[in-house]
């Protein structure tokens, strides 16, 4: 009986890590050049501070790392809106790639943050996903500002494993 | 002299130039942004009606600059770049869709206010203000949206045209249009979005049932037997799973033998249950109805002779077997609410084993009627206020 208990326990416990944080990749080719970010906030909707704080997790981590060539786009799109408004048009000629993140949080207190890179043809290239309910252990439910800024270091730090491997 | 004069003037022009400072920062400090934002909703339609729209944008700039950008202030900047031609698409992001879809909460909240006269009496003095200074904005703007969708010929699929229908109070138009999937505007990309992350939400269900057990073949010697349990679980897409625990009882019509300690025991007793993990799949939605193909898997057992559990060495014995089930049921939404009638028939292939008594082989039928919440709000309400169906 014990011995499936020291079995299963650990198995649990890196069942809920992975479903807390994880990432694919989807094509073998990376994306060089410049890279379009953009940011879709279901959080607070784009209104006010969290929204400031999201957007400022996010480009802190990406350039604490330095991982690609990052034009932050300050509007609101996902993948199928950004291809129909007229800054599609306007990028469509410079940018290499594009990194859409959309963040949500059921309950205001943990927050679910997904990252996509796309190719400059929008084919899927890598996934990065943090869930802070799964990934991070709190002795309290976290205030959104904590969780924010877990949930952004957390997918960047998978987002940017998977790129070491997608550039390997 | 002179000397005298010239400090006399000077003392006093810097005296003046001290009252100066000191009275405009007492204007500045007296002047919050709740003065601004009420001045403008009334000034701002007399200027329209004075037909000084230049001094719209002027006022606008001033009290963007002053209070930051309002849902006021940016429909009425929204409305004069649009009526001079100079709105500028890029300005249509999720942010923007999030304003419009507060405008149409604020129509339905208005529309509401109307029709209830007597929660408008039962506001204080300073709301009934604030509600009859921003009802008559409301009318201004609404107007204005009007005027300028008479003035021009929008094409169908316009997102200038969508934005007007919403300012102007069309409301069921507006929907009308950015719901349509052949208009590939940005507002219908940022609609079909909406629609499809509201529909991916899960729903949350619990209830109660009730219903007959009846089995039959050699375990019809059991007989008919009323239920009663409860259930919890959650729906995703079309799949419904369900955890299920319930109670049959009522003692047996005929008497039924069972082996205990290598006795024969004739006993009517009966208490029997069931626990298990149902699942469905949705077969057909309706706003009011669903229907679903219904599969479980479970512990089906039940006592044969009554044993007080306070007394040590009473005879007891239970008979179980796996219960897989399958069936097909529906659910009935009252007044499209998440409160439902439910009603599901089974049929639960068992196989309960009592070996040197009764031969129980055969399977059984369920009819479980339910009553239950099974939904979303977060989705209900968000469907519903894209007028979604």
């Amino acid at each position: 009986m014990m011995n499936k208990v020291f079995i299963l326990v650990p198995i649990f416990f890196f069942s809920c890590s992975w479903y807390g944080s994880h990432g694919r990749i989807y094509q073998g080719q990376g994306v060089s050049g410049k890279v379009i970010l953009i940011i879709h906030d279901q959080i607070s909707n784009g209104f006010g501070d969290y929204h400031n704080l999201l957007v400022g997790e996010i480009l802190n981590n990406l350039d604490e790392k330095s991982l690609l060539n990052i034009e932050y786009l300050d509007r609101q799109f996902n993948l199928l809106t950004f291809k129909r408004s007229p800054y599609f048009a306007e990028y469509k000629h410079i940018a290499s790639g594009y990194l859409f993140v959309s963040a949500k949080s059921p309950n205001f207190s943990d927050v679910d943050l997904k990252m996509e890179l796309y190719d400059s043809n929008f084919d899927l290239v890598m996934t990065a996903h943090h869930n802070t309910f799964w990934g991070n252990s709190y002795f309290f439910p976290p205030l959104i500002t904590r969780a924010i800024q877990d949930a952004a270091s957390g997918a960047i730090k998978v987002f940017d494993r998977k790129l070491a491997k997608l550039t390997r | 002299m002179r000397g005298l004069f010239s400090g006399l003037l000077l003392s006093i022009s810097c005296n003046v130039v001290t009252a100066q400072v000191d009275f405009g920062s007492r204007i500045q400090s007296k002047v919050d942004c709740d003065d601004i934002s009420f001045t403008a909703l009334s000034l701002i339609p007399e200027f329209y009606h004075k037909n000084q729209k230049d001094s719209i944008i002027h006022f606008i700039r001033y009290w963007e600059d002053k209070c930051d950008k309002s849902h006021f202030s940016q429909e009425v900047r929204l409305l004069y770049e649009i009526e001079r031609g100079v709105f500028d698409n890029k300005e249509i992001d999720f942010q923007f869709f999030r304003h419009l879809m507060d405008q149409i909460d604020y129509i339905d909240y208005m529309v509401f206010l109307d029709t209830n006269s007597q929660v408008v009496n039962s506001l204080s003095g300073v709301e009934k203000n604030e509600y009859y200074l921003i009802s008559e904005f409301y009318l201004f703007t609404s107007l204005w949206a009007q005027e300028i969708l008479d003035k021009n010929d929008y094409p169908a699929c316009s997102d200038e045209k969508d934005i007007l229908l919403a300012y102007a109070g069309h409301v069921e138009e507006f929907f009308e249009s950015i719901s349509n999937n052949s208009c590939e505007s940005i507002l219908n990309g940022f609609y079909i979005s909406e629609v499809s992350r509201l529909k991916s939400l899960g729903e949350v269900e619990f209830g109660f049932l009730t219903g007959v057990w009846k089995p039959f073949n050699n375990a019809a010697t059991l007989g008919l037997h009323p239920i009663i349990g409860l259930y919890f679980g959650t729906q995703r897409g079309k799949v419904l799973f369900d955890l299920t625990m319930l109670l049959r009882f009522v003692n047996s019509p005929s008497t039924y033998t069972v082996l205990y300690e290598d006795s024969l025991i004739s006993t009517k007793y009966f208490l029997g249950g069931y626990i298990g993990a149902d699942v469905g799949y949705e077969l057909l939605r309706t706003p009011t109805t669903r229907v679903y193909m219904l599969g479980g898997i479970g512990y089906d057992g039940f006592d044969t002779l009554e044993s007080d559990p306070d007394v040590d060495d009473e005879p007891s014995k239970a008979i179980g077997s796996l219960n897989l089930n399958t069936g097909i049921g529906s659910k009935w939404f009252i007044n499209e609410s998440m409160g439902y009638l439910g009603l599901e028939v089974r049929y639960n292939f068992v196989n309960y084993r009592n070996s040197g008594g009764t031969d129980f082989t055969g399977n059984a039928l369920s009819v479980r009627l339910l009553f239950g919440i099974l939904g979303n709000y977060t989705k209900q309400t968000g469907l519903k206020s894209l007028r979604y169906r």
